[in-house]
């Protein structure tokens, strides 16, 4: 699994590669610590290859999508696989994020 | 008030065919008495003319003889002594008040007594030129008088004036007619105080009949709606693994007894329970615990805790000091465990064996701080339970003889090999030839549940065990990866089917082992072609994940938890989830159907 941050265009972008476990959720929530205190800034994920992704996967989005509302920016994930989206749809995140 | 006296009365009449057929009946007699009346006083008032007419035609007559007899001419009046005359006059009087007068042509009074009734006879006698007539005339008392006159004839040119008093003649009459009045009037108040009567008990009637009524409706729903709230047969028990059936009569209309059951994770829930006392009362008790039992058997899965708990609510102003006793099964659907534990219900039979040891403990509502035990056994495949309520064994027949546990044991043993269905039809038949038509005293229940554990070849049979280390779950996944392309399970399923075993085993990880402590979780999979069962042991603390309360996935993204999203995703990849704690281990055993 890799993780990857770049800011750019006054947004964070993110790079999620790979499986997210629960085992790669560590490292991963390691690697996104700055986005849990986001200061303002809208956040993407780029999701074309995320294969799979854990609930430990989706605390870790839940956790920067609260941070990011109470600044008033947005979250959008971004190239989500069929399955990945049905995952979203059977715990009802599907509509909290914003699917591009 | 006359208004709605009225109004009843009408109501009563047009409601009640025989009270208005026996008022039409009185009111008919009223007026013939009073038709009869009238044509009585006409009667009399024409017999009493002619009678006068008669008795006149005597005394003209009489005077015309004696006249003839005597010589005399009307111009030597008196010749005779004036008595003479007075007593030809006054011969043969019908009534004895009757006065007469005779008159000659020029109006000289030649016998009688001169009084105010004969002067007001003269005076009409003046106005009438043929001398012959009738009028009613009042005397100087106010009497009412009949004055009849007319000419004598023959050789003379007199007029006899008869006078009759009319209290004479119409007295006895006037009096019969006052009674008539008098009987009428009371007649009708009869009546009238009979409809009133009638009208007030009617409607008394009507009003007990509508009550009545109203609460035969309302028994009859309150007796469907309990019917209702009995397990259907549905077709999610249409199972390979279990074959149950329950019947409950009630005595009256709505019953105190009850029987309910369900799968939850691959457990089979029971129970079977009778309310003290029968009718409403009971009724209301039995769907009170009928939905207790139902709301605390879908987060426990201890059958005491589930009596203790719903004794501890029954007890809480129990004024009326009703008990239920009860007893609750569960049996586990993979492994044929059945844990129970009773309150005070009759034992349930082992078909064909004897009666499943229990301990009694106490009815339900009595000691809110009774402790109850839950015991265990293992039911063999093809074994069948029957429960029941008193109202079998205590069935009497006409001579107070009761059915009994002999003959239940009886007609178990020979029909063991009935179907559920089957066996209690023959119940309930053979409790029937028993009592004989007697009248049922108890609600009878009976539930009776055959299982059958389905064992098929296994196609697969493969086991990890890793240790308590979310490290491991990669390696976790890339056996699960691998047992679904060995069973040429489609790509998104298999990521289903990866993604809810590794929510099941990060939960051990999680709940089972104390932070820090070490452990080791296997996980066996295995496929009988038809589905794929996942079952994962650990022999950590007991930790029953179904018990886990799923989120809301409907909240907004604040009030949303970050956490319980593994069991929820667990439930919704697959299609059973059961938990079993054997052998100081968890057992979680999870299954897919891959083949329908």
């Amino acid at each position: 699994m890799k993780t990857t941050i770049q800011e750019q265009d006054n947004q964070f972008v993110v790079n999620l590669d790979g499986e997210l476990d629960t085992a790669a959720a560590l490292e991963t929530e390691k690697v996104l610590q700055p986005l849990f205190k986001s200061n303002g800034k809208d956040v993407l994920f780029e999701c074309e290859k995320l294969e799979y992704i854990s609930s430990s996967g989706l605390r870790i989005l839940l956790g920067i999508l609260k941070g990011a509302r109470a600044n008033g920016s947005k979250v959008i994930m971004k190239g989500v696989n069929d399955d990945i989206k049905s995952v979203f749809k059977l715990t009802g995140l599907i509509s909290l994020f914003e699917l591009a | 008030m006359l208004k709605t006296f009225w109004e009843r009365l009408v109501h009563v009449l047009r409601t009640n065919i025989s009270l208005t057929v026996i008022v039409v009946a009185a009111l008919l007699l009223e007026l013939t008495t009073g038709l009869m009346y009238y044509s009585a006083q006409n009667i009399i008032q024409r017999t009493m003319e002619r009678l006068v007419e008669s008795e006149m035609n005597v005394i003209y007559l009489n005077i015309r003889n004696q006249l003839d007899k005597a010589m005399v001419t009307t111009d030597s009046i008196p010749a005779h002594d004036a008595n003479w005359l007075d007593g030809v006059l006054n011969e043969g009087k019908m009534y004895k008040g009757t006065q007469r007068f005779l008159v000659t042509g020029d109006y000289h009074l030649l016998a009688g007594e001169d009084c105010l009734i004969y002067q007001e006879a003269l005076e009409q006698l003046k106005t009438d030129s043929d001398h012959q007539g009738y009028v009613i005339q009042k005397d100087e008392e106010g009497q009412k008088k009949h004055v009849f006159y007319a000419p004598v004839g023959g050789v003379t040119d007199w007029v006899l004036i008869n006078v009759l008093d009319d209290c004479e003649v119409f007295g006895k009459l006037r009096l019969m007619r006052r009674i008539l009045l008098f009987l009428a009037l009371a007649g009708l108040l009869i009546v009238g105080f009979i409809v009133w009567r009638a009208s007030r008990h009617l409607e008394r009637l009507r009003q007990v009949n509508a009550a009545k009524d109203r609460i035969d409706n309302e028994l009859r729903i309150a007796s469907q709606i309990q019917m209702e709230m009995l397990p259907e047969q549905s077709p999610q028990m249409k199972r390979d693994d279990i074959d149950i059936y329950g019947s409950l009569v009630p005595a009256r209309e709505v019953g105190g007894d009850l029987f309910d059951y369900f799968i939850r994770d691959e457990k089979l829930f029971f129970c079977v329970g009778d309310v003290s006392g029968k009718g409403v009362p009971s009724a209301m008790l039995m769907a009170v615990t009928h939905a207790m039992f139902r709301a605390v058997s879908a987060h426990d899965n201890n059958p005491a805790h589930i009596l203790q708990n719903i004794n501890e609510t029954s007890c809480e102003g129990n004024e009326s000091n009703m008990f239920v006793t009860m007893f609750v099964g569960i049996l586990d659907l993979p492994t044929g465990h059945l844990c129970y534990a009773n309150a005070g219900h009759d034992a349930p039979v082992i078909v064909g064996r004897e009666a499943l040891p229990v301990k009694a403990n106490i009815p339900l509502g009595l000691f809110d701080d009774f402790t109850y035990q839950m015991q265990e056994t293992t039911l063999e495949g093809g074994s069948m339970l029957f429960l029941y309520t008193d109202g079998l064994t205590e069935a009497k027949n006409r001579q107070r003889k009761q059915f009994g546990l002999g003959r239940v044991m009886t007609v178990l043993a020979d029909f063991a090999d009935l179907s559920p269905e089957q066996l209690l039809e023959k119940m309930t038949g053979e409790v029937h030839a028993f009592v004989e038509g007697a009248e049922q005293s108890d609600d009878l229940t009976m539930l009776a549940i055959r299982y059958t554990p389905v064992s098929r070849e296994l196609v697969l049979d493969e086991q990890l065990v890793i240790q308590n280390d979310v490290h491991q779950v990669p390696q976790l996944n890339a056996f699960v990866k691998q047992v679904m392309e060995r069973l040429g399970i489609e790509a998104s399923l298999a990521k289903k089917l990866q993604l809810a075993v590794e929510e099941a085993v990060v939960n051990v990880m999680e709940y089972a082992y104390p932070t820090g402590a070490s452990g080791e979780i296997s996980l066996q999979v295995s496929s009988d072609g038809q589905s794929l069962k996942f079952v994962i042991k650990d022999q950590g603390v007991a930790f029953d994940p179904t018990m886990n309360e799923l989120p809301d996935t409907t909240l907004s993204v604040e009030d949303r938890p970050i956490g319980g999203l593994g069991i929820l995703l667990v439930r919704e990849m697959m299609d059973s989830i059961n938990y079993e704690r054997t052998g100081g281990m968890n057992v979680l055993t999870l299954i897919k159907k891959i083949k329908h």
